[in-house]
């Protein structure tokens, strides 16, 4: 495409790196945002670089968090000793909307996938070892009801085996190949409450 | 052009809020890349038909002169139950669609191996312990149905057998996958890789045995780590830029 345009064309590069944009819709968006009045594009521009600069990992659980450690992990009424393992902070909020996991959670950042070129080094694992200090009595492994999550759950299942803590896993009612994040908060709670021990 | 076919998922990725876009090695059309809409959803009738390792049979719509294809239905044609109950199993399979999806280019169709991959997962399903084993027996046959057969069986020079060779180190040539006694190997070969007479062996046991002998035979961790490398190197070798398989380091 030529764009008459190098603004343009600049932008519809950097929109068009995000995931399942393709140039046709970048150059959509590029076009919208270029109507929109100069206060909403500032905004738009100050929210994405506030994202960048104010967002960091929590240093225990991974999560996404503007202070550390994060509001869950610093709360004295959660569960200390229980740990949910997740694969993306979108798993966290699914999770809180149940209202029935009242521990504490552990980010991934992934699965375990080799065809994504994404080994064990690349999740958040050796954190998680680092924390199991703590008063952990239970590890509970949450992650998505597909091949990549039950490879990664296998994995983790066998890594804390030697451990002296109860390592369980949610209970299989959610569809596979489906994503945890789109899991209905009743079909969820029926799953973390209907966990097995795989210690 | 619709279109029906079997098909082994290689890979499933994400792609808006609700599909997935889909590698499949299929038996009619090779490799192809097809938009799942809907697969996302907990409600999609694609199921777990989707998933990696699974043998499906697909209708497709195929659009000419595209890369990707519109997935119309899928369904599993022999569920693999056993498949996803060991971690070690789970690598060993995708140790087995990675190889593939490294070697294979998109719609290059082979039934010879379409047959293989399907075969060698159903063994993996079926195994109970050296799974190792089955991805190693894979990747011979594959190399064989691919052009660059290994031939360990004779010196390629001299034509010994290898059950008289006398040295517990030998070379493979790169360039013809052939095995080069002691007598003959030169020791300066350059294309060649030094290995031992254990792991030859083990290689041709593999890959001559049936499925019972296959699951039964115990190869060490040294002996099958040199034959992985020897996989992976002759991988590099015979297809110029292939990544280095990042499922052989959890095997
Ligand atoms: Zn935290
Ligand atoms: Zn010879």
């Amino acid at each position: 495409m030529v764009y008459t345009s190098e603004s343009v064309a600049q932008l519809v590069d950097e929109l068009s790196r995000l995931p399942s944009i393709g140039r046709k819709t970048a150059l959509r968006l590029a076009l919208h945002i270029l109507k929109q009045p100069r206060e909403r594009v500032v905004a738009l521009a100050d929210a994405l670089i506030s994202v960048k600069d104010n967002v960091r990992y929590c240093s225990l659980c991974a999560n996404i968090t503007e202070s550390d450690p994060c509001s869950i992990c610093s709360n004295t009424k959660r569960n200390k000793s229980v740990i949910c393992v997740v694969e993306e902070p979108n798993d966290v909020l699914a999770l809180e909307r149940t209202n029935e996991f009242h521990g504490l959670y552990h980010v991934l950042g992934g699965a375990l996938s080799p065809l994504d070129n994404v080994g064990p080094e690349d999740l958040k694992i050796k954190e998680l070892l680092a924390r199991l200090d703590e008063p952990v009595q239970e590890i509970i492994l949450a992650l998505n009801p597909n091949v990549e999550g039950e490879a990664t759950t296998l994995y983790l299942a066998k890594l804390l085996r030697p451990l002296a803590i109860k390592v369980s896993r949610i209970a299989r009612g959610l569809p596979i190949g489906s994503d945890l994040e789109f899991a209905d908060e009743a079909t969820l709670a029926r799953a973390i409450e209907g966990r097995v021990d795989i210690s | 052009m619709i279109v029906s076919t079997d098909a082994v998922v290689l890979h499933a990725m994400k792609y808006s809020d609700t599909s997935k876009i889909v590698t499949l090695y299929t038996r009619e059309y090779g490799k192809i890349k097809v938009v799942a809409k809907g697969a996302r959803s907990n409600k999609s009738t694609f199921g777990s038909s989707l998933e990696p390792m699974t043998h499906s049979s697909v209708i497709f719509y195929k659009k000419e002169h595209k890369d990707l294809h519109l997935l119309s239905k899928s369904e599993i044609v022999t569920p693999m139950y056993r498949l996803a109950t060991d971690g070690d199993k789970l690598q060993a399979g995708f140790a087995v669609i990675e190889l593939l999806d490294v070697v294979m280019h998109s719609e290059e169709k082979s039934e010879n191996i379409f047959q293989l991959v399907v075969q060698s997962l159903h063994l993996l399903d079926r195994s109970e312990k050296n799974f190792r084993n089955v991805f190693i027996a894979f990747a011979v046959h594959l190399f064989r149905h691919l052009g660059y057969e290994l031939s360990l069986e004779r010196c390629s020079r001299c034509d010994r057998s290898i059950e008289t060779e006398t040295n517990r180190q030998v070379k493979i040539l790169f360039a013809s996958g052939a095995y080069v006694c002691s007598h003959c190997a030169p020791d300066e070969h350059s294309d060649a890789l030094g290995i031992s007479i254990g792991a030859v062996r083990s290689l041709l046991h593999s890959s001559g045995s049936d499925a019972e002998t296959l699951f039964r035979l115990e190869i060490g961790r040294q002996m099958s780590d040199e034959i992985i490398q020897l996989i992976q190197m002759y991988l590099h070798y015979h297809v110029p830029g292939a990544r280095t398989l990042r499922s052989l380091a959890m095997l």
